[in-house]
């Protein structure tokens, strides 16, 4: 038989460790989990927050009224925080037609040269900048492609393209920054 | 005032037409100057699509400043696909854009640095040989403007973000 006497020393060692445990648990930093942050989400600014957006060839500027108008703005890439960018950005579209179609028309010329990502053989050329040595010229594209299918030329037809504008203006093409 | 005979005339008008000849000939075996910068507008009363903030919109080409002005920034499109194509482009750019701008600035406001040639920059390119989607790292060759390059951090996070698809749509601009 358990005797009263060892029956209350189990009790109060039960009741002492229970104790014991719930002091730690509670001195235990509260973890706070971490905000799932949705990297994809749109952020729409602020009511009656001022932004600059493009209208034909002009520079217009509104407040946010978070209406329809606005948010296809935002979403379509027309909305500026500053006077400027919008005007870099005509700047740039306008230069980026004429490059475009500058290289359209060389490929053209060179047997209506077209790239063709399944032919390896085929050397494709396009722009870049090396920061580096402050180098300008072009790129063979070996095995990785990142760019849009008229961005590409031809052998023949690189040294022709860089002859046709200044460095400035290849540099502001592919970096989208006034100089 | 002395006057011309027929012979003496006849004379006259044949050196003109001889001279007017050669640089006629002249002319002709010149080889064309192509201007390989000039826009070449459409013809007149050709259908083009252009895009509005919130749609694909069709409009006749008239040779007015609106058309032009329209082709000149690039909003001209010979058809309603390449037009629709844009469109889509455009919002899925837009997008991944403002999720690299996210991605950046909770990688403690990360900036890409062109003159630090140690730091490593990513950005999303497509390996032609697998059809696989890759972070290629670049130190100091740029082929994009500043705010399509990311952390190390953040390429790993952008790539569980978005769709092969939609990855492959936004490099080439082409549907699968």
């Amino acid at each position: 038989m358990i005797t009263k006497e060892e029956l209350s020393v189990w009790i109060l060692s039960g009741i002492d460790n229970a104790l014991f445990a719930i002091n730690e648990r509670m001195n235990e930093p509260e973890v706070v989990p971490e905000p799932i942050v949705d990297y994809r989400a749109r952020v729409y600014p602020e009511d009656r927050t001022k932004y600059w957006y493009i209208d034909r060839r002009q520079v217009e500027s509104c407040n946010w009224r978070n209406d329809i108008v606005d948010k296809g703005r935002f979403q379509d890439g027309n909305y500026f925080t500053s006077c400027n960018e919008p005007r870099v950005e005509l700047e740039w579209r306008a230069l980026n037609t004429q490059i475009l179609n500058t290289i359209a028309t060389l490929n053209k010329e060179d047997n209506d040269w077209v790239a063709d990502f399944s032919d390896d053989e085929q050397e494709k050329w396009y722009l870049c900048y090396n920061d580096g040595n402050s180098d300008f010229g072009y790129t063979n594209c070996h095995s990785l492609r990142s760019h849009n299918k008229n961005m590409y030329f031809s052998t023949n037809v690189k040294e022709k393209l860089l002859t046709l504008y200044t460095e400035e203006e290849f540099k502001f093409w592919i970096l989208k920054e006034k100089i | 005032m002395k006057q011309f005979t027929k012979e003496e005339l006849c004379e006259l008008i044949f050196t003109g037409i001889d001279n007017a000849l050669v640089v006629i000939n002249q002319r002709m075996n010149e080889p064309e100057v192509i201007d390989h910068k000039a826009l070449v507008y459409p013809k007149k009363g050709t259908e083009y699509w252009y895009l509005t903030s919130c749609d694909v919109q069709t409009d006749c080409w008239d040779n007015d400043s609106m058309d032009e002005t329209r082709y000149d920034i690039g909003n001209h499109y010979a058809t309603e696909e390449e037009a629709k194509l844009q469109y889509d482009w455009q919002l899925l750019n837009v997008r991944i854009l403002n999720t690299i701008a996210s991605l950046n600035k909770g990688d403690n406001n990360w900036v890409v640095d062109w003159k630090d040639g140690r730091l490593n920059k990513y950005t999303i390119g497509l390996d032609r040989d697998t059809d696989t989607l890759v972070a290629g790292v670049y130190n100091s060759a740029q082929y994009w403007n500043n705010n399509h390059y990311l952390s190390f951090m953040g390429k790993e996070k952008l790539l569980t973000l978005y769709t092969k698809e939609q990855f492959k749509f936004w490099l080439t601009k082409e549907r699968a």
